[in-house]
């Protein structure tokens, strides 16, 4: 099998974040909340690597822990996007037509209330909290993955196997269990990833606006929010969650576009 | 014809379904808008006041239909805050967020249809090699990222554009506004941009695979010509793929509009959020569906005139 350059770059990116998220967990170089007002903007040093933020807090602790409230709220997201997704897209394939139509209306209409806005209302009658945006995020997510598995749910109910399975006395849940979901797994690999790189966006954009994770959890981006207006005399403070905002997200697409190629091989020809 | 009818009647459902979550999302939630509003030291003699006022008091389904009903009439109701009406504030700012909105979509279909079609004809060049690296890049870059580069390289280091607001006086200037509008477009449509070039790249791939190719190519037309002559059936792919992500650019609208300072309905939506005013915000959330599903009314249209067999 030929090796996708695509994959090979998704996971070393997502792994290094993931690694960098896990070392939060346990260490970081300084306490990413401890202020010093003495070492303010300092420059990148040996003892501050990427310097030091407006309040003179360690930048690379904070992105460090940034990266955990990151991919944490992008897991949380994708596991509810996945469950959602495959429970509806699955049920819409065995279900009858009339409620296949309900169930598909349903995921339609949701689907053109993109994921932010549906934060944001959340945001609004709830108030801004991390877990606010990421079931926000994780239901908005799961409808897009809801269509796609509906579609590759139903092609899977109609193969010859599964009619055969049929024939020999196999029930719907039967059916569901052995064969659609089972077949259904690449499928939802290749969207969990895309409903990752969502997330990561979603996140960091409501965390900018104010309306996302709370301080005084870090989090990139609301240290993009903080250190905006030192754009003109410390263009590096604002430089750093942005280049982790972008490779977070640039790992997932590429983790993504991987296994998708390794999924449908005609897919090369776009290359 | 009875497709024109079946799009029309989806899109009404969708409408509906929308506006029945976004009213249920505000109401039903734990909490009380009143007390939101006046705090929880209010008297209660001053929360049955508000509540009276605005009509909290009566059954949901009773206050669903009047919104509904109301909003048919063009009538959004008043702002908790300031108690001016909301169709007003909603119609003040339609002259920024419209031109924004249209302008980068427009501005997406065109620039990425054209790079499509160039990194189609030279599959193996260098040019196209970095072009598509950059669309990579792109559709990882979140928009307000975007946003805050585009100021720091025009407005802050070159100084030639303004770093954001809009004339006090609207558009009676216009060379003003159409200039503090071109960060906001270009931000907005970038992601979108990047996107949309990868779907045109794969749909004029596709043609140039296509017997119409071969056929033009062996009628003697050069490469680029007869890809051109492919030109409606590369673009309507990509229209497609635009109606579906027009929820997206809207959104990506109110991002903008409050990175840029922007006297738009975006900008006016995170701060009625942030102030609790919940029943203008369900009306301008409203204002938004529509407009959702207004736009995509419109890429659908154009799509049908480009490839009449969608609409059979």
């Amino acid at each position: 099998m030929k090796r996708s350059p695509s994959l090979v770059a998704g996971t070393a990116i997502v792994t290094c974040l993931g690694g960098l998220a896990m070392l939060s967990v346990f260490w970081t170089p300084y306490d990413p909340l401890a202020v010093d007002s003495a070492a303010r903007f300092a420059a990148p040093t040996l003892q501050h690597l990427l310097g030091t933020d407006q309040l003179g807090r360690d930048v690379l602790s904070n992105v460090i822990e940034g990266a955990r409230t990151s991919l944490l709220a992008a897991f949380a997201a994708t596991v509810i996007a996945i469950t959602i997704g495959a429970a509806l897209g699955t049920a819409s394939a065995v279900a009858p037509r009339w409620l296949d139509g309900l169930l598909s209306a349903v995921v339609t209409a949701v689907v053109a209330l993109p994921a932010l806005l549906l934060a944001l209302v959340l945001a609004a009658a709830r108030g801004p909290s991390t877990s606010t945006a990421v079931v926000a995020i994780g239901i908005a997510a799961g409808a897009s993955v809801a269509a796609v598995t509906r579609f590759e749910a139903a092609a899977i109910v109609r193969a010859p196997y599964v009619l055969a399975s049929r024939f020999s006395g196999a029930s719907t849940a039967l059916v569901v269990r052995r064969h659609v979901l089972r077949n259904l797994v690449p499928t939802l690999a290749v969207q969990s990833s895309g409903a990752a790189s969502i997330a990561i966006v979603a996140e960091s954009t409501l965390s900018y606006l104010g309306l996302g994770t709370p301080p005084p959890t870090p989090s990139w981006g609301r240290m993009l929010a903080a250190t905006q207006q030192y754009l003109l005399v410390h263009p590096l403070l604002t430089l750093w969650p942005a280049v982790f905002v972008c490779l977070a997200v640039l790992g997932f697409n590429l983790l993504g576009d991987g296994l998708r190629e390794r999924l449908d091989p005609t897919l090369a020809h776009y290359r | 014809m009875s497709g024109v009818l079946r799009r029309l009647a989806t899109g009404v459902a969708g409408i509906l379904f929308s506006t029945i979550a976004i009213f249920l999302l505000l109401r039903a939630l734990p909490g009380d808008v009143a007390t939101a509003r006046l705090g929880t030291d209010a008297t209660p003699e001053a929360l049955a006041e508000l509540r009276r006022e605005y009509g909290f008091d009566r059954p949901l389904v009773v206050q669903y239909f009047d919104w509904l009903a109301d909003a048919a009439r063009g009538d959004l109701g008043r702002s908790l805050l300031s108690g001016t009406s909301v169709t007003d504030d909603v119609l003040n700012r339609l002259d920024v967020t419209l031109p924004l909105i249209a302008a980068s979509t427009a501005l997406s279909i065109v620039v990425a249809s054209a790079v499509g079609r160039r990194t189609a004809l030279q599959r193996r060049h260098r040019r196209t090699v970095a072009t598509m690296t950059l669309t990579q890049l792109g559709l990882a870059v979140p928009t307000f990222v975007v946003a805050i580069v585009l100021i720091m390289l025009f407005a802050v280091r070159l100084n030639v554009l303004p770093a954001g607001g809009f004339p006090v006086d609207g558009w009676s200037a216009i060379g003003a506004s159409l200039r503090s509008l071109v960060l906001p477009t270009a931000a907005l449509a970038a992601s979108q941009t990047a996107m949309l070039a990868r779907f045109a790249r794969s749909s004029a791939l596709d043609f140039a695979s296509s017997d119409a190719f071969r056929t033009a190519r062996a009628a003697g037309r050069s490469r680029h010509a007869a890809l051109l002559s492919g030109r409606r059936l590369v673009v309507a792919p990509v229209l497609t793929v635009a109606s579906l992500q027009v929820a997206t650019l809207v959104t990506g609208a109110v991002v903008v509009e409050s990175v840029f300072a922007l006297p738009g309905l975006g900008s006016m939506l995170v701060r009625d959020i942030a102030n609790r005013d919940y029943p203008k915000v369900q009306s301008v959330l409203l204002v938004v569906v529509l407009m959702v599903f207004a736009l995509r009314a419109v890429v659908n249209f154009a799509n049908d005139r480009l490839d009449p067999r969608r609409s059979e």
